[in-house]
Protein backbone atom coordinates (compact mmCIF):
# COMPACT_ATOMS: atom_id res chain seq x y z
CA UNK A 1 0.00 0.00 0.00
CA UNK A 2 2.78 2.18 1.28
CA UNK A 3 4.57 1.54 -2.38
CA UNK A 4 1.64 2.26 -4.48
CA UNK A 5 0.33 5.36 -2.73
CA UNK A 6 3.94 6.66 -3.00
CA UNK A 7 4.60 5.52 -6.34
CA UNK A 8 1.20 7.71 -7.15
CA UNK A 9 1.91 10.46 -5.36
CA UNK A 10 5.68 11.03 -7.17
CA UNK A 11 4.24 10.19 -10.09
CA UNK A 12 1.97 13.68 -9.72
CA UNK A 13 4.79 15.92 -8.89
CA UNK A 14 7.22 14.39 -11.55
CA UNK A 15 4.07 15.46 -14.05
CA UNK A 16 2.72 18.60 -12.10
CA UNK A 17 6.57 19.84 -12.43
CA UNK A 18 7.82 18.81 -16.18
CA UNK A 19 4.21 20.61 -18.19
CA UNK A 20 4.48 23.77 -15.79
CA UNK A 21 6.39 26.28 -18.15
CA UNK A 22 3.06 25.47 -20.19
CA UNK A 23 0.79 26.40 -17.59
CA UNK A 24 1.75 29.65 -16.09
CA UNK A 25 0.67 32.85 -17.20
CA UNK A 26 1.09 33.51 -20.72
CA UNK A 27 3.42 36.74 -19.96
CA UNK A 28 5.85 34.95 -17.50
CA UNK A 29 8.29 32.89 -18.60
CA UNK A 30 10.82 30.94 -15.38
CA UNK A 31 9.34 33.60 -13.18
CA UNK A 32 10.60 36.69 -15.36
CA UNK A 33 8.11 38.93 -17.00
CA UNK A 34 7.83 38.81 -20.86
CA UNK A 35 6.85 41.73 -22.62
CA UNK A 36 3.90 40.04 -24.86
CA UNK A 37 5.41 41.29 -27.90
CA UNK A 38 8.16 38.87 -27.39
CA UNK A 39 6.07 35.67 -25.52
CA UNK A 40 6.70 33.92 -28.89
CA UNK A 41 10.12 34.11 -28.81
CA UNK A 42 12.06 31.09 -30.06
CA UNK A 43 15.21 31.00 -27.40
CA UNK A 44 12.14 30.81 -24.90
CA UNK A 45 10.37 28.51 -26.19
CA UNK A 46 13.64 26.35 -26.19
CA UNK A 47 14.15 27.00 -22.87
CA UNK A 48 10.68 25.79 -21.68
CA UNK A 49 11.62 22.32 -23.82
CA UNK A 50 14.41 21.73 -22.60
CA UNK A 51 13.34 22.21 -18.80
CA UNK A 52 10.05 19.66 -19.62
CA UNK A 53 12.50 17.32 -21.35
CA UNK A 54 15.18 17.40 -18.55
CA UNK A 55 12.57 17.20 -15.33
CA UNK A 56 10.64 14.50 -17.67
CA UNK A 57 13.94 12.40 -17.52
CA UNK A 58 14.82 12.48 -14.22
CA UNK A 59 11.29 12.04 -12.87
CA UNK A 60 11.66 8.63 -15.48
CA UNK A 61 14.81 7.68 -13.84
CA UNK A 62 13.93 8.34 -10.19
CA UNK A 63 10.52 6.51 -11.33
CA UNK A 64 12.03 3.83 -12.38
CA UNK A 65 15.03 2.96 -9.81
CA UNK A 66 12.34 3.17 -7.13
CA UNK A 67 10.41 0.68 -8.87
CA UNK A 68 13.15 -1.64 -9.58
CA UNK A 69 13.84 -1.03 -6.04
CA UNK A 70 11.04 -2.22 -4.34
CA UNK A 71 10.24 -5.28 -6.63
CA UNK A 72 13.68 -6.33 -6.64
CA UNK A 73 13.42 -7.76 -2.56
CA UNK A 74 10.84 -7.85 -0.16
CA UNK A 75 10.98 -3.91 1.17
CA UNK A 76 9.62 -3.37 5.35
CA UNK A 77 6.73 -1.04 4.85
CA UNK A 78 8.53 2.37 6.58
CA UNK A 79 11.47 1.60 4.38
CA UNK A 80 9.66 1.89 1.47
CA UNK A 81 7.88 4.89 2.68
CA UNK A 82 11.13 6.85 4.01
CA UNK A 83 12.85 6.12 0.61
CA UNK A 84 9.45 7.73 -1.14
CA UNK A 85 9.55 10.76 0.66
CA UNK A 86 13.66 10.93 -0.12
CA UNK A 87 12.54 10.35 -3.97
CA UNK A 88 9.68 13.26 -3.55
CA UNK A 89 12.14 15.69 -2.05
CA UNK A 90 14.63 15.15 -4.86
CA UNK A 91 12.10 15.32 -7.88
CA UNK A 92 11.58 18.60 -6.34
CA UNK A 93 15.01 19.98 -5.85
CA UNK A 94 15.96 18.42 -9.18
CA UNK A 95 13.08 20.59 -10.85
CA UNK A 96 13.86 23.73 -8.69
CA UNK A 97 17.61 23.17 -9.64
CA UNK A 98 16.57 22.95 -13.11
CA UNK A 99 13.96 26.18 -12.94
CA UNK A 100 16.74 28.60 -11.10
CA UNK A 101 18.97 27.49 -14.25
CA UNK A 102 16.35 28.91 -16.70
CA UNK A 103 15.15 31.53 -14.46
CA UNK A 104 18.71 33.28 -14.52
CA UNK A 105 18.92 32.37 -18.67
CA UNK A 106 16.05 34.19 -19.24
CA UNK A 107 16.23 37.29 -16.97
CA UNK A 108 19.58 37.29 -18.92
CA UNK A 109 18.03 37.35 -22.25
CA UNK A 110 15.05 39.94 -21.29
CA UNK A 111 18.29 42.23 -20.40
CA UNK A 112 20.50 41.53 -23.29
CA UNK A 113 17.73 41.79 -25.79
CA UNK A 114 16.64 45.11 -23.67
CA UNK A 115 13.18 44.01 -24.07
CA UNK A 116 11.47 46.30 -21.45
CA UNK A 117 13.22 49.64 -23.41
CA UNK A 118 11.21 51.78 -25.09
CA UNK A 119 8.42 50.74 -24.18
CA UNK A 120 5.68 52.12 -21.72
CA UNK A 121 4.97 50.34 -18.73
CA UNK A 122 1.46 50.42 -17.60
CA UNK A 123 -1.01 48.98 -14.90
CA UNK A 124 -4.65 48.28 -16.26
CA UNK A 125 -8.34 47.59 -14.29
CA UNK A 126 -11.68 47.30 -15.20
CA UNK A 127 -14.20 48.69 -12.96
CA UNK A 128 -16.65 46.02 -14.04
CA UNK A 129 -14.44 42.96 -13.59
CA UNK A 130 -15.21 42.87 -9.35
CA UNK A 131 -18.93 41.98 -10.68
CA UNK A 132 -18.23 38.74 -12.80
CA UNK A 133 -15.77 37.14 -9.60
CA UNK A 134 -17.27 33.78 -9.12
CA UNK A 135 -15.38 32.44 -5.84
CA UNK A 136 -17.68 30.69 -3.45
CA UNK A 137 -19.37 33.25 -0.40
CA UNK A 138 -17.29 32.07 2.88
CA UNK A 139 -20.68 31.41 4.99
CA UNK A 140 -20.65 28.22 2.91
CA UNK A 141 -17.28 27.10 5.09
CA UNK A 142 -20.06 26.86 8.11
CA UNK A 143 -21.29 23.56 7.12
CA UNK A 144 -17.86 21.85 7.54
CA UNK A 145 -17.17 23.53 10.70
CA UNK A 146 -20.38 23.03 12.51
CA UNK A 147 -20.45 19.86 11.39
CA UNK A 148 -16.84 19.27 13.59
CA UNK A 149 -18.61 20.72 16.67
CA UNK A 150 -21.12 18.37 16.27
CA UNK A 151 -18.05 15.45 16.50
CA UNK A 152 -16.51 17.45 19.60
CA UNK A 153 -20.05 17.07 21.20
CA UNK A 154 -20.36 14.14 20.36
CA UNK A 155 -17.23 12.83 21.43
CA UNK A 156 -17.74 14.31 24.72
CA UNK A 157 -20.67 12.78 24.96
CA UNK A 158 -19.31 8.95 24.62
CA UNK A 159 -15.96 9.92 26.44
CA UNK A 160 -16.56 6.68 28.57
CA UNK A 161 -16.93 4.54 24.94
CA UNK A 162 -13.21 5.92 23.99
CA UNK A 163 -10.20 3.11 24.40
CA UNK A 164 -7.71 4.19 27.01
CA UNK A 165 -5.17 4.45 24.04
CA UNK A 166 -5.80 7.56 21.71
CA UNK A 167 -4.72 7.21 18.63
CA UNK A 168 -2.55 9.62 16.57
CA UNK A 169 -1.39 8.82 13.84
CA UNK A 170 -2.74 6.37 11.30
CA UNK A 171 -0.67 4.29 8.59
CA UNK A 172 -0.95 4.09 4.69
CA UNK A 173 -3.21 1.61 5.15
CA UNK A 174 -5.34 3.38 7.59
CA UNK A 175 -4.35 1.81 10.35
CA UNK A 176 -3.57 3.38 13.41
CA UNK A 177 0.58 3.49 14.55
CA UNK A 178 1.04 5.62 17.64
CA UNK A 179 -0.92 6.01 20.87
CA UNK A 180 -1.13 8.67 23.36
CA UNK A 181 -2.76 8.03 26.79
CA UNK A 182 -6.67 9.17 27.39
CA UNK A 183 -7.21 12.47 28.37
CA UNK A 184 -10.09 15.04 27.74
CA UNK A 185 -7.73 16.63 25.75
CA UNK A 186 -5.97 14.33 23.75
CA UNK A 187 -9.50 12.19 22.97
CA UNK A 188 -10.45 16.10 21.54
CA UNK A 189 -7.01 16.62 19.73
CA UNK A 190 -8.32 15.40 16.04
CA UNK A 191 -11.35 17.19 16.24
CA UNK A 192 -9.24 20.79 17.60
CA UNK A 193 -6.69 20.34 14.77
CA UNK A 194 -9.91 19.98 11.85
CA UNK A 195 -11.61 22.73 13.41
CA UNK A 196 -8.06 24.72 13.23
CA UNK A 197 -7.74 23.56 9.68
CA UNK A 198 -10.77 24.32 8.76
CA UNK A 199 -10.47 28.11 10.08
CA UNK A 200 -6.82 28.26 8.61
CA UNK A 201 -8.83 27.31 4.94
CA UNK A 202 -11.60 30.41 5.75
CA UNK A 203 -9.09 32.40 6.36
CA UNK A 204 -7.14 31.43 3.18
CA UNK A 205 -10.55 31.63 1.45
CA UNK A 206 -11.46 35.20 2.60
CA UNK A 207 -7.80 36.69 2.11
CA UNK A 208 -7.98 35.38 -1.89
CA UNK A 209 -11.47 36.64 -2.45
CA UNK A 210 -9.89 39.88 -1.04
CA UNK A 211 -7.05 39.80 -3.08
CA UNK A 212 -6.22 42.28 -6.53
CA UNK A 213 -8.02 40.62 -9.73
CA UNK A 214 -5.13 42.08 -11.61
CA UNK A 215 -4.91 42.48 -15.49
CA UNK A 216 -3.23 42.45 -18.06
CA UNK A 217 -2.36 45.91 -20.45
CA UNK A 218 -1.55 44.24 -23.40
CA UNK A 219 -4.16 40.95 -23.13
CA UNK A 220 -6.95 41.86 -21.20
CA UNK A 221 -9.49 39.57 -22.46
CA UNK A 222 -7.07 36.36 -22.16
CA UNK A 223 -5.75 37.75 -18.84
CA UNK A 224 -9.29 38.53 -17.36
CA UNK A 225 -10.25 34.98 -18.50
CA UNK A 226 -7.20 33.16 -16.47
CA UNK A 227 -8.09 35.42 -13.10
CA UNK A 228 -11.49 34.69 -12.91
CA UNK A 229 -10.84 31.16 -13.87
CA UNK A 230 -9.02 31.19 -11.66
CA UNK A 231 -10.82 32.43 -8.26
CA UNK A 232 -13.61 30.43 -9.40
CA UNK A 233 -12.13 27.14 -9.75
CA UNK A 234 -9.26 27.33 -6.80
CA UNK A 235 -12.21 28.55 -4.28
CA UNK A 236 -14.11 25.13 -5.01
CA UNK A 237 -10.83 23.67 -4.84
CA UNK A 238 -10.03 24.49 -1.68
CA UNK A 239 -13.40 23.67 -0.38
CA UNK A 240 -13.77 20.04 -1.80
CA UNK A 241 -10.53 19.68 -0.05
CA UNK A 242 -11.54 21.21 3.22
CA UNK A 243 -14.82 18.80 2.83
CA UNK A 244 -12.76 15.92 2.07
CA UNK A 245 -10.04 16.74 5.08
CA UNK A 246 -13.61 16.98 7.30
CA UNK A 247 -14.63 13.71 5.81
CA UNK A 248 -11.13 11.44 6.59
CA UNK A 249 -10.92 12.65 10.13
CA UNK A 250 -13.68 12.85 11.66
CA UNK A 251 -14.04 9.01 10.05
CA UNK A 252 -11.00 8.56 11.98
CA UNK A 253 -12.22 10.05 15.05
CA UNK A 254 -15.60 8.16 14.74
CA UNK A 255 -13.29 4.88 14.14
CA UNK A 256 -11.40 5.82 17.48
CA UNK A 257 -15.16 5.78 19.42
CA UNK A 258 -16.76 3.01 17.25
CA UNK A 259 -13.85 0.60 16.25
CA UNK A 260 -16.11 -1.72 14.41
CA UNK A 261 -16.85 0.91 11.60
CA UNK A 262 -13.01 0.53 10.86
CA UNK A 263 -13.48 -3.21 9.78
CA UNK A 264 -13.28 -4.38 6.74
CA UNK A 265 -11.86 -2.62 3.09
CA UNK A 266 -13.20 1.08 4.10
CA UNK A 267 -10.16 1.42 6.72
CA UNK A 268 -8.19 1.19 3.01
CA UNK A 269 -10.31 2.51 0.64
CA UNK A 270 -11.16 5.96 2.63
CA UNK A 271 -7.81 7.44 2.90
CA UNK A 272 -6.47 6.24 -0.70
CA UNK A 273 -9.88 7.50 -2.41
CA UNK A 274 -9.35 10.90 -0.46
CA UNK A 275 -5.80 10.83 -1.81
CA UNK A 276 -7.09 10.52 -5.27
CA UNK A 277 -9.89 13.27 -5.15
CA UNK A 278 -6.82 16.02 -3.96
CA UNK A 279 -4.68 14.97 -6.38
CA UNK A 280 -6.88 14.76 -9.67
CA UNK A 281 -8.93 17.76 -8.23
CA UNK A 282 -5.63 19.71 -8.27
CA UNK A 283 -4.55 18.45 -11.67
CA UNK A 284 -8.04 19.15 -13.12
CA UNK A 285 -7.66 22.57 -11.76
CA UNK A 286 -3.78 22.91 -12.28
CA UNK A 287 -4.55 22.32 -16.22
CA UNK A 288 -7.68 24.03 -16.51
CA UNK A 289 -6.70 27.58 -15.59
CA UNK A 290 -3.19 27.10 -17.40
CA UNK A 291 -4.69 26.77 -20.63
CA UNK A 292 -7.18 29.73 -19.96
CA UNK A 293 -4.98 31.95 -21.30
CA UNK A 294 -3.47 30.20 -24.28
CA UNK A 295 -5.91 30.47 -26.77
CA UNK A 296 -7.80 33.71 -27.19
CA UNK A 297 -4.49 35.59 -29.54
CA UNK A 298 -4.72 39.54 -28.86
CA UNK A 299 -3.41 41.61 -31.15
CA UNK A 300 -0.80 43.98 -29.95
CA UNK A 301 -0.67 47.62 -29.64
CA UNK A 302 3.01 48.48 -30.34
CA UNK A 303 4.63 50.40 -27.86
CA UNK A 304 3.36 48.86 -24.53
CA UNK A 305 3.76 46.45 -21.88
CA UNK A 306 2.98 45.66 -18.40
CA UNK A 307 4.21 46.95 -15.51
CA UNK A 308 7.52 45.13 -14.70
CA UNK A 309 7.35 43.44 -11.29
CA UNK A 310 10.17 41.47 -11.70
CA UNK A 311 11.89 43.07 -8.82
CA UNK A 312 8.85 42.39 -6.37
CA UNK A 313 10.09 38.79 -7.17
CA UNK A 314 12.98 37.25 -5.40
CA UNK A 315 13.99 34.30 -7.52
CA UNK A 316 10.99 34.61 -9.17
CA UNK A 317 9.03 32.94 -6.59
CA UNK A 318 8.96 34.66 -3.19
CA UNK A 319 6.95 37.96 -3.39
CA UNK A 320 7.70 41.37 -1.53
CA UNK A 321 5.96 44.50 -2.56
CA UNK A 322 5.16 46.64 0.32
CA UNK A 323 3.04 48.93 -1.96
CA UNK A 324 0.79 46.11 -2.92
CA UNK A 325 -2.83 45.55 -0.40
CA UNK A 326 -3.37 42.40 -1.55
CA UNK A 327 -2.79 39.33 0.77
CA UNK A 328 -2.49 36.63 -2.12
CA UNK A 329 -1.08 37.05 -5.79
CA UNK A 330 -0.77 34.57 -8.53
CA UNK A 331 2.16 32.82 -8.64
CA UNK A 332 4.61 33.25 -10.84
CA UNK A 333 6.19 29.17 -11.55
CA UNK A 334 3.28 26.88 -10.96
CA UNK A 335 -0.74 26.94 -10.75
CA UNK A 336 -2.69 29.03 -7.66
CA UNK A 337 -1.41 31.46 -5.55
CA UNK A 338 1.15 32.62 -3.58
CA UNK A 339 1.51 34.99 -0.17
CA UNK A 340 2.63 38.57 0.00
CA UNK A 341 5.68 38.44 1.87
CA UNK A 342 5.45 41.84 2.55
CA UNK A 343 2.31 41.96 4.23
CA UNK A 344 1.84 41.14 7.56
CA UNK A 345 -1.56 39.82 7.48
CA UNK A 346 -0.47 36.77 5.25
CA UNK A 347 1.40 35.32 7.97
CA UNK A 348 -1.60 35.61 10.26
CA UNK A 349 -3.88 33.85 7.89
CA UNK A 350 -1.12 31.26 7.23
CA UNK A 351 1.66 31.07 10.17
CA UNK A 352 -0.36 31.07 13.03
CA UNK A 353 -2.80 28.18 12.33
CA UNK A 354 -0.20 26.36 11.50
CA UNK A 355 1.63 26.86 14.68
CA UNK A 356 -0.99 26.51 17.05
CA UNK A 357 -1.87 22.68 14.92
CA UNK A 358 2.32 21.78 15.33
CA UNK A 359 1.94 22.85 18.72
CA UNK A 360 -1.05 20.65 19.51
CA UNK A 361 0.18 17.78 17.70
CA UNK A 362 3.61 17.93 19.34
CA UNK A 363 3.25 18.71 23.20
CA UNK B 1 -14.81 50.65 -18.28
CA UNK B 2 -11.06 50.76 -18.07
CA UNK B 3 -9.04 52.31 -15.72
CA UNK B 4 -5.21 52.76 -17.24
CA UNK B 5 -2.31 53.73 -15.06
CA UNK B 6 1.14 54.63 -16.01
CA UNK B 7 3.87 54.94 -13.75
CA UNK B 8 6.35 56.93 -15.81
CA UNK B 9 3.47 59.42 -16.52
CA UNK B 10 3.91 62.90 -14.85
CA UNK B 11 0.47 62.97 -13.60
CA UNK B 12 -0.19 61.45 -10.36
CA UNK B 13 -1.61 58.25 -9.59
CA UNK B 14 -4.77 59.48 -7.85
CA UNK B 15 -4.85 62.19 -10.83
CA UNK B 16 -5.38 59.38 -13.67
CA UNK B 17 -8.05 58.04 -11.37
CA UNK B 18 -9.61 60.49 -11.10
CA UNK B 19 -9.32 62.01 -14.73
CA UNK B 20 -10.40 58.72 -15.89
CA UNK B 21 -13.47 57.95 -13.83
CA UNK B 22 -14.62 61.53 -14.53
CA UNK B 23 -14.68 61.06 -18.27
CA UNK B 24 -16.17 58.01 -17.64
CA UNK B 25 -19.08 59.31 -15.63
CA UNK B 26 -19.77 62.26 -18.17
CA UNK B 27 -19.65 60.41 -21.14
CA UNK B 28 -22.18 58.22 -19.23
CA UNK B 29 -19.95 55.09 -19.93
CA UNK B 30 -20.66 54.93 -15.64
CA UNK B 31 -24.34 55.53 -15.63
CA UNK B 32 -25.96 57.07 -12.67
CA UNK B 33 -26.10 54.79 -9.51
CA UNK B 34 -23.39 51.84 -10.85
CA UNK B 35 -21.63 50.86 -7.71
CA UNK B 36 -17.77 51.31 -8.55
CA UNK B 37 -15.47 48.98 -6.49
CA UNK B 38 -14.54 49.93 -3.20
CA UNK B 39 -11.04 51.85 -2.52
CA UNK B 40 -9.19 48.65 -1.12
CA UNK B 41 -10.92 46.43 -3.80
CA UNK B 42 -9.28 48.82 -6.88
CA UNK B 43 -6.41 49.80 -4.87
CA UNK B 44 -5.79 45.69 -4.83
CA UNK B 45 -6.44 45.43 -8.35
CA UNK B 46 -3.92 48.04 -9.12
CA UNK B 47 -1.47 46.42 -6.95
CA UNK B 48 -1.45 50.19 -5.25
CA UNK B 49 -1.25 51.94 -2.14
CA UNK B 50 -4.85 52.57 -0.65
CA UNK B 51 -4.10 55.96 0.22
CA UNK B 52 -3.62 56.76 -3.34
CA UNK B 53 -7.37 55.43 -4.25
CA UNK B 54 -8.52 57.12 -1.53
CA UNK B 55 -7.11 60.40 -2.59
CA UNK B 56 -8.99 60.05 -6.16
CA UNK B 57 -12.03 58.90 -4.66
CA UNK B 58 -12.37 61.99 -2.23
CA UNK B 59 -11.96 64.36 -5.19
CA UNK B 60 -14.49 62.71 -6.74
CA UNK B 61 -16.78 62.66 -4.42
CA UNK B 62 -16.00 66.52 -3.42
CA UNK B 63 -16.65 67.32 -7.29
CA UNK B 64 -19.86 65.69 -7.19
CA UNK B 65 -19.18 62.96 -9.94
CA UNK B 66 -19.45 60.04 -6.75
CA UNK B 67 -21.08 60.09 -3.63
CA UNK B 68 -20.17 57.36 -0.46
CA UNK B 69 -22.91 54.96 1.65
CA UNK B 70 -20.91 53.68 4.59
CA UNK B 71 -21.01 50.11 4.86
CA UNK B 72 -22.11 50.06 0.66
CA UNK B 73 -19.68 51.53 -1.29
CA UNK B 74 -19.04 54.47 -3.70
CA UNK B 75 -21.71 55.05 -6.56
CA UNK B 76 -21.74 57.74 -9.21
CA UNK B 77 -24.17 60.66 -8.49
CA UNK B 78 -26.92 61.18 -10.23
CA UNK B 79 -28.45 64.84 -9.76
CA UNK B 80 -25.33 67.50 -10.09
CA UNK B 81 -25.18 70.57 -11.78
CA UNK B 82 -21.36 70.73 -12.78
CA UNK B 83 -21.72 67.38 -14.36
CA UNK B 84 -24.80 67.97 -16.22
CA UNK B 85 -22.99 71.11 -17.16
CA UNK B 86 -19.74 69.54 -18.36
CA UNK B 87 -21.37 66.92 -20.37
CA UNK B 88 -23.98 69.59 -22.02
CA UNK B 89 -20.81 71.88 -23.11
CA UNK B 90 -19.02 68.69 -23.94
CA UNK B 91 -22.49 67.85 -26.46
CA UNK B 92 -22.55 71.75 -27.44
CA UNK B 93 -18.79 71.44 -28.59
CA UNK B 94 -19.18 68.20 -30.49
CA UNK B 95 -22.96 69.97 -31.96
CA UNK B 96 -20.44 73.14 -33.30
CA UNK B 97 -17.87 71.03 -34.65
CA UNK B 98 -19.66 69.67 -36.90
CA UNK B 99 -21.59 72.91 -37.75
CA UNK B 100 -17.72 73.94 -38.33
CA UNK B 101 -16.88 70.60 -40.49
CA UNK B 102 -19.64 71.58 -42.51
CA UNK B 103 -18.78 75.32 -43.15
CA UNK B 104 -15.17 74.20 -44.35
CA UNK B 105 -16.91 71.90 -46.60
CA UNK B 106 -18.61 74.44 -48.33
CA UNK B 107 -16.09 77.41 -47.86
CA UNK B 108 -18.17 79.15 -45.40
CA UNK B 109 -15.38 81.96 -43.67
CA UNK B 110 -15.57 82.28 -39.56
CA UNK B 111 -16.72 85.68 -40.16
CA UNK B 112 -19.74 84.62 -41.67
CA UNK B 113 -19.98 81.85 -39.58
CA UNK B 114 -20.10 84.09 -36.54
CA UNK B 115 -22.53 86.25 -37.84
CA UNK B 116 -24.83 83.53 -38.28
CA UNK B 117 -24.28 82.15 -35.15
CA UNK B 118 -25.29 85.48 -33.63
CA UNK B 119 -28.41 85.99 -35.50
CA UNK B 120 -29.74 82.34 -34.85
CA UNK B 121 -29.00 82.86 -31.38
CA UNK B 122 -30.43 86.61 -31.09
CA UNK B 123 -33.71 85.57 -32.84
CA UNK B 124 -34.50 82.17 -30.48
CA UNK B 125 -34.69 84.36 -27.50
Amino acid sequence: MSFIIFFIVTLFIAVIQTIIPYLVNRTIVFGVSIPEQYIDSKTLKKYKKHYSISVAFFSVMILGSYVLWVLRNDRLDNQVALTGVIIEFALILISLSFYLYYHGKTKQLKQQNKWVENLKQMKVTDLSVRGQDEMLPWYIYLLPIISTAGLMAYTLMNYDMLPDQIPTHWGPGGEADAFTKKTPISAMQLTLVLLLMQSMFLGIHVATKKSGIKLSATSLQASRNRQLLLRKYSSWLLYIVVLAVTMLMSYFQLMTIHPEIGEGSAKMLIPFGFLVLVLVGTLVFAIKVGRSDKELEMPIEAKIMDHDEDRYWRGGIFYFNKNDPSIFVEKRFGVGWTINFANPLGYFVIFLPLIIIFLIAFL
Amino acid sequence: MQIIISNTSKEPIYEQIYVQIKKQVLTNELQAGAALPSMRELAKDLGISVITTKRAYEELEKTGFIYSVVGKGSFVSEQNKEMILERKMKVIEEQLMAAIQNSKEIGIELPELKELLTMLYMEDV
